[in-house]
C-alpha cells in the first residue's frame, strides 16, 4: 500500500477503510449468466468480494468499462490500469460465439478484472477516489454513479478541468474560466516551445516500447503457447494408439509399449497444464503491459496537450497585452492632441510649434496622418500584427482607412470598447494562466512521481512473469521426466529378458 | 562393436562411408569374428548347415559336395529338430540359448551380450575392413533370397528416393540415413541363423576381390530358383486361393498386418509431431530474440532480460536436438520395421503359392484319375454328380463312324493317361514336400521374425526414452540456473547488477 501522502483527504467510507486501513485483497469469486427480465437478454455478472468480509457487489464487463473511462476523465494525468479488451469484430467474426458463452474468455475476463480492481486498490491516488468505492459497494446502482457528481459535471474535454488542488478552485469539475471561448485549444500537432526534457525523453521512450510490446513480444509469446497446445493434442491422439498397440502385443513387450503410452499420456497432461499456466502468469501480464505501454502514451500525451496549453494562454496574453498596450497609447496620443488642440485655440498667442508636436509625433510609428483638426483626427485602427510594409498592403489598408472613415462614426468609442475588451480578455486569459500553470506543474510531478511508481511496478511484474515462466518449465520437466525414466527402467528389465 | 559416424550401436558390422567419384562405398568389416563357413569344412558347425539343408532341400546350396541327394522320397514333415547329428540336436535354429559348442554364432545372434568367442576357434581373426558400394548390397540381397527362399531376408533402403531426382545424393542428412539402414540390414543378417552363414555373405564380408567373386558366386544358385520363377508363379496365380488355409499361417498373416496397422499409425502421427517440435523449437527462438530486444529497451533489468533469453534459446536448442534424435533413432526404427514386415509378407505369400502349387497339381491328378477310371470302365458314373459323360460317349460315336477300333483307342488313351498320372504323381509328391519344407522353414522364420521385431521394439523405445530423459533433465538444469538471477530482480534497482 503506499505511504505517499496523496493530496486529497480520504473519504473514509466502509470500502475505504476494507481496503486501506485492513489492507485486503479484492476477488472476483464467480461469472455468472444474469439476465435482466425485463429485456430477456443475458450476460456474464462478475461477483466481487473484498478480502473475507461480505461485502460483495456484481458488476457485468460493460460497468467496468465505463468506470474505467469515468477513472480516465477525472484523473486524465494519472496511469489507470487496463482492463482486459472487448471482444474485436474480428474474433467475433472468427469464433462466431459471444463471450458470455465462450468459457475461457469468461475466465480470462474474471482474472484480468481481478487484477485491474487490485491495481486501481494498490494506486496512491485512485484508490482513494470515492468513485472507486462507489463501484464497489454493494447495492449501488452504477447509472446513479454515472449521473451523480462528480461524474455528472465532468467536462468533456479535460484540458477544460483543473487537476490539482488549488485554493478556491474546484478540482475535477467544469471549470468555467478554462472553458471560456477565449482559451485557446492546442491541436495535436502543436510543438513546445519550451519542451520538458525529461517528459521529452519519456515520450519517445514510451513509444517505441509501446509499438515493441504489442507487435513483437506479445506476438512471439503467443505463437509459443498456441503451439504448445497444438503439440498437447498430438500428444493425446499418440497415447490411445500406444494403448491400442499394447493390447496387440504380449508379454514384456507389451509392457514396455504400454509404458511409453503412459509416458506420452502423461505429456499430454503436462504440457495442457503448462499452457493454462503460462496463459495466466506470463500471458496476460504481457498483454496488460502492453495495454500499459498504450496507457502511458495517451497520458504523456495529455501532458504535453496542457504544456500546450498554458504556452498559448501565454502568447494569447501577451498579445492582447500588446494589443492593449497599443490601443492605451492611441487614446493617450488622441487625449493628448485634443488638450494640444483645445489649448491652441485658447491661448491663441501661445503659438505651439505644430512641427514640435509632429515631431515627436512622428517617433510614433503608429502614426498615420496626423490632422489639425481634433475631430478629425483619425486614427488608424491600430494592426497588432505591425507595420505593414509593402505597395498592395499601403492600398488595402489605405482602402481600409476610408472605408473605415466612412462606417466609423464614432472611432473613440471603438477605441474605448476595444480597449475594454482587451482588458476583460487579458483579466481571463491571466486568470486562466494563473490556473493553469501551477496546475500543469502539480501535473508534472505527479505524473513524473507516477512513472517512477509504474516503473517499480514494472518491474516487479517482470521479475514475477519471468520467474513464473522458468518455474513452469522446471515443473513440466521434472514431471514428464518421472514418466519416461519409469518407461526407461521397465526397457531395460526387458532387454535382460529374453 | 561400432559404426565409425555419430551412432554408436553394438553391432557385428560396422560402416565407414567412403566418398569416391561416382558412387559411394561403404567400408564393411566383421569386427567381431565373422561366423561364415569356409569352402575347407574345418568349422565344427559345418554338418549342423547340412541337417538344415536337410529341410529345404532344393533351395539349400552351400556347394558341400558332401550333402545327400537333393530329393527326399518320403513325406519328410519331420516337426522334430535334426535327427541326423544326434548330439546337436538341442539347437536346430541358434538361438540365444548359449551351447558351449556354437558359443561364436550365438555371438552374431544376440550382439548386445558381451560374449565374444574364442579367437583362436577360427583362423580369420584379422577382419579387414572392406569397400562396398550400394549395389553390392543390392546383389547380396538377391543372392540371399534366391538362396533361401523361404527366408526372410531384411530389406533394402530405397533405392530411388526423391534425393536422386533432386540430385542430392551426396547430402550428409541421405547418407546418414542410408548408412543406418545398411547397418539394420547387416544387423538382421547377422541375427539370422542361416542368412549368417551364407557363402554369399561371407563373400560379401571378406572378398577382397568382390567383382570376380561374387559373379563366381552367382554361378553357384541353382537353376530353377531363378527369379523369374517366382514372378511367374506370382503373375499365374495372383487370383487364386488355396483351399486349406492352415491355420497357423493366416494367424501370422494376421498378426504381422496388426503389427503394420500400428506401426503406420504411429509412423504417421510421429512425422506430425516432428514438424510440430521442430516448429515449437522456431517459436521459442522467435522469442527468445524477442526477449533480447526488450532487453535493449529496459536498461534496469537488461543483464536478466538476456540471460532470460539466452536460457530460452538453450532450451529450444534442446528441443531440437531432441527431435533429432527422436527422427533418426526412433522414427527409422518403426521405418525399419515396417519394411521387415513386408519382407515377412512376402515370405508367407511364396508359402502360400507353394502350398497352392500342390493343391493344383493334386487337382489335376485327381482329374486324371477319374478319367482312366472313366476309361476303364465306361458307363459306370465316378463323377459326384453321376451325370452321363457326354464327351465321352460322343468321342466313342466318332470313333466308331470313323472306323477306328474303340477298343483300341481306349487303350492308346489308357496309356497316355498312366504316363500322365504316374508323371503328376511324381510332381505332387515333389510339391508337397517342397510345400511342406517351405512351411517348416517359415515358421521357424516366423520365431527370427519375432524375436527381431521385439529386440527392434525394445531398442527403439529405449532410444525413445532415452533423448527424452536427456531433453527434460537438460531443461530441468537450464531453467534453474536462471532462477537465482530472476529472483535477485530488485523492484526499485533493477537487476542490481553491472551491465555486463
Amino acid at each position: 500500500m503506499s505511504n505517499r501522502n496523496s493530496l486529497k483527504p480520504t473519504c473514509d467510507c466502509a470500502i475505504d477503510r476494507a481496503l486501506h486501513r485492513d489492507e485486503n485483497y479484492i476477488f472476483i469469486t464467480g461469472a455468472q449468466k444474469q439476465s435482466d427480465s425485463p429485456s430477456g437478454k443475458s450476460y456474464i455478472a462478475y461477483y466481487i468480494r473484498i478480502g473475507v468480509n461480505d461485502i460483495e457487489t456484481k458488476r457485468r464487463y460493460s460497468e467496468f468499462e465505463s468506470f474505467r473511462k469515468a477513472l480516465t476523465l477525472l484523473h486524465p494525468a494519472l496511469i489507470v490500469p487496463p482492463i482486459p479488451e472487448k471482444h474485436s469484430l474480428v474474433d467475433y467474426a472468427a469464433l462466431q460465439t459471444r463471450v458470455k458463452d465462450d468459457l475461457p474468455m469468461v475466465e480470462k475476463r474474471k482474472r484480468m478484472l481481478q487484477t485491474f480492481l487490485n491495481r486501481v486498490a494498490k494506486h496512491p491516488e485512485l484508490g482513494k477516489d470515492h468513485v472507486f468505492h462507489r463501484f464497489l459497494e454493494s447495492g449501488g446502482s452504477w447509472s446513479d454513479v454515472l449521473h451523480s457528481p462528480p461524474l455528472s459535471t465532468l467536462p468533456k474535454n479535460p484540458l477544460q478541468m483543473v487537476i490539482s488542488k488549488q485554493p478556491d478552485v474546484q478540482a475535477h469539475t467544469f471549470n468555467a474560466v478554462l472553458s471560456s471561448n477565449l482559451i485557446p485549444t492546442p491541436s495535436a500537432a502543436y510543438q513546445l516551445k519550451n519542451p520538458d526534457p525529461r517528459f521529452e525523453e519519456s515520450e519517445k521512450f514510451t513509444f517505441r516500447i509501446a509499438n515493441y510490446m504489442s507487435n513483437n513480444l506479445d506476438k512471439s509469446q503467443r505463437k509459443v503457447i498456441r503451439r504448445l497446445g497444438e503439440l498437447a493434442n498430438d500428444y493425446a491422439e499418440l497415447g490411445a494408439v500406444y494403448n491400442g498397440f499394447s493390447l496387440n502385443e504380449t508379454g514384456a513387450v507389451a509392457n514396455a509399449i504400454e509404458k511409453v503410452g503412459q509416458a506420452v499420456d502423461a505429456s499430454y497432461t503436462e504440457t495442457g497444464q503448462m499452457v493454462t499456466s503460462l496463459e495466466g502468469e506470463f500471458a496476460e501480464p504481457i498483454q496488460e503491459h502492453a495495454q500499459f505501454a498504450q496507457i502511458i502514451k495517451q497520458v504523456l500525451k495529455f501532458r504535453h496537450m496542457k504544456h500546450a496549453q498554458v504556452e498559448m494562454i501565454e502568447n494569447t496574453l501577451n498579445n492582447k497585452k500588446d494589443t492593449l498596450d497599443n490601443l492605451l497609447r492611441m487614446e493617450n496620443e488622441a487625449k493628448r492632441l485634443e488638450e494640444a488642440m483645445t489649448r491652441e485655440r485658447t491661448i491663441g498667442a501661445n503659438a505651439v510649434n505644430v512641427d514640435e508636436i509632429n515631431q515627436t509625433e512622428d517617433e510614433n510609428p503608429y502614426r498615420t496622418m496626423s490632422n489639425s483638426s481634433s475631430s478629425t483626427v483619425r486614427l488608424d485602427r491600430p494592426s497588432s500584427s505591425g507595420n505593414w510594409s509593402g505597395g498592395p498592403m499601403k492600398v488595402i489598408s489605405a482602402v481600409g482607412h476610408t472605408l473605415q472613415n466612412i462606417i466609423d462614426v464614432n472611432p473613440e468609442a471603438t477605441r474605448r470598447n476595444q480597449i475594454g475588451m482587451s482588458k476583460d480578455a487579458m483579466g481571463v486569459l491571466q486568470e486562466a494562466l494563473d490556473i493553469t500553470k501551477p496546475d500543469l506543474a502539480a501535473i508534472s510531478t505527479e505524473l513524473q512521481a507516477d512513472l517512477d511508481r509504474f516503473q517499480t511496478e514494472k518491474i516487479q511484474d517482470m521479475r514475477d512473469m519471468l520467474i513464473a515462466y522458468a518455474k513452469i518449465h522446471i515443473r513440466y520437466c521434472q514431471k514428464v521426466l518421472y514418466y519416461y525414466s519409469k518407461l526407461d527402467m521397465i526397457t531395460n528389465i526387458l532387454l535382460i529378458e529374453p | 562393436m561400432k559404426i565409425c559416424g555419430n551412432y554408436i550401436l553394438a553391432l557385428k558390422f560396422s560402416l565407414v562411408i567412403e566418398y569416391s567419384e561416382d558412387y559411394v562405398k561403404w567400408d564393411v568389416h566383421a569386427t567381431t569374428d565373422a561366423f561364415t563357413p569356409r569352402m575347407e569344412y574345418d568349422d565344427p558347425l559345418q554338418q549342423f548347415s547340412e541337417s538344415e539343408n536337410y529341410y529345404y532341400s532344393p533351395y539349400a546350396i552351400q556347394a558341400n559336395d558332401s550333402t545327400e541327394s537333393v530329393v527326399i522320397d518320403t513325406p519328410p514333415i519331420i516337426s522334430s529338430p535334426v535327427p541326423e547329428p544326434a548330439p546337436r540336436s538341442v539347437v536346430s535354429t541358434p538361438s540365444p540359448v548359449t551351447t558351449p559348442d556354437i558359443k561364436s554364432s550365438t555371438v552374431e545372434i544376440l550382439p548386445m551380450t558381451a560374449v565374444i568367442s574364442d579367437p583362436q576357434k577360427h583362423q580369420d581373426v584379422n577382419p579387414k575392413p572392406v569397400r562396398r558400394r550400394y549395389q553390392d548390397f543390392v546383389w547380396l540381397h538377391s543372392a540371399l533370397s534366391l538362396e533361401f527362399t523361404a527366408c526372410i531376408v531384411p530389406p533394402l533402403p530405397e533405392k530411388h528416393r526423391l534425393e536422386y531426382i533432386k540430385g542430392d545424393r551426396f547430402s550428409s542428412e541421405f547418407i546418414l540415413k542410408r548408412q543406418i539402414s545398411l547397418q539394420w540390414f547387416l544387423d538382421r543378417i547377422s541375427r539370422h541363423p542361416l542368412l549368417q552363414k551364407s557363402q554369399s555373405t561371407r563373400i560379401f564380408l571378406e572378398s577382397s576381390d568382390f567383382k570376380n567373386d561374387h559373379i563366381s558366386q552367382t554361378r553357384h544358385i541353382p537353376p530353377s530358383a531363378s527369379l523369374f520363377d517366382t514372378i511367374g508363379d506370382t503373375l499365374i496365380n495372383a487370383f487364386a486361393k488355396i483351399k486349406k488355409p492352415d491355420e497357423k499361417f493366416e494367424e501370422m498373416k494376421e498378426s504381422i498386418t496388426k503389427l503394420e496397422d500400428n506401426l503406420n499409425i504411429v509412423e504417421r502421427l510421429y512425422m506430425r509431431i516432428n514438424k510440430r517440435q521442430q516448429d515449437l523449437h522456431n517459436d521459442y527462438s522467435n522469442f527468445a530474440a524477442s526477449i533480447q530486444g526488450l532487453s535493449a529497451l529496459e536498461s534496469n533489468i537488461t543483464n536478466s532480460l538476456h540471460q532470460f533469453a539466452e536460457t530460452c534459446k538453450a532450451y529450444s536448442d534442446a528441443m531440437k536436438e531432441m527431435t533429432n534424435i527422436e527422427e533418426i533413432q526412433f522414427l527409422n526404427e518403426i521405418h525399419e520395421l515396417l519394411a521387415y514386415c513386408n519382407a515377412a509378407k512376402d515370405v508367407l505369400r511364396a508359402r502360400d503359392q507353394k502350398q497352392l502349387d500342390f493343391e493344383e497339381l493334386s487337382g489335376y491328378l485327381h482329374q486324371a484319375i477319374q478319367e482312366r477310371e472313366r476309361t476303364l470302365h465306361p458307363g459306370r458314373s465316378y463323377n459326384r454328380n453321376g451325370g452321363l459323360n457326354i464327351t465321352d460317349y460322343v468321342t466313342d460315336k466318332y470313333n466308331d463312324f470313323r472306323g477306328i477300333s474303340v477298343e483300341t483307342a481306349r487303350r492308346e488313351k489308357l496309356s497316355k493317361l498312366q504316363a500322365r498320372i504316374t508323371e503328376l504323381q511324381e510332381e505332387v509328391t515333389r510339391t508337397n514336400d517342397e510345400s511342406n519344407g517351405f512351411s517348416i522353414q517359415v515358421m521357424k522364420e516366423f520365431d527370427v521374425f519375432q524375436k527381431t521385431k521385439i529386440l527392434e521394439l525394445k531398442q527403439g523405445l529405449l532410444a525413445y526414452a532415452d533423448c527424452h530423459i536427456t531433453f527434460f533433465q537438460k531443461g530441468t538444469v537450464i531453467w534453474e540456473k536462471v532462477l537465482p538471477v530472476l529472483e535477485s530482480i530488485d523492484g526499485v534497482n533493477g537487476d542490481g547488477l553491472v551491465h555486463a
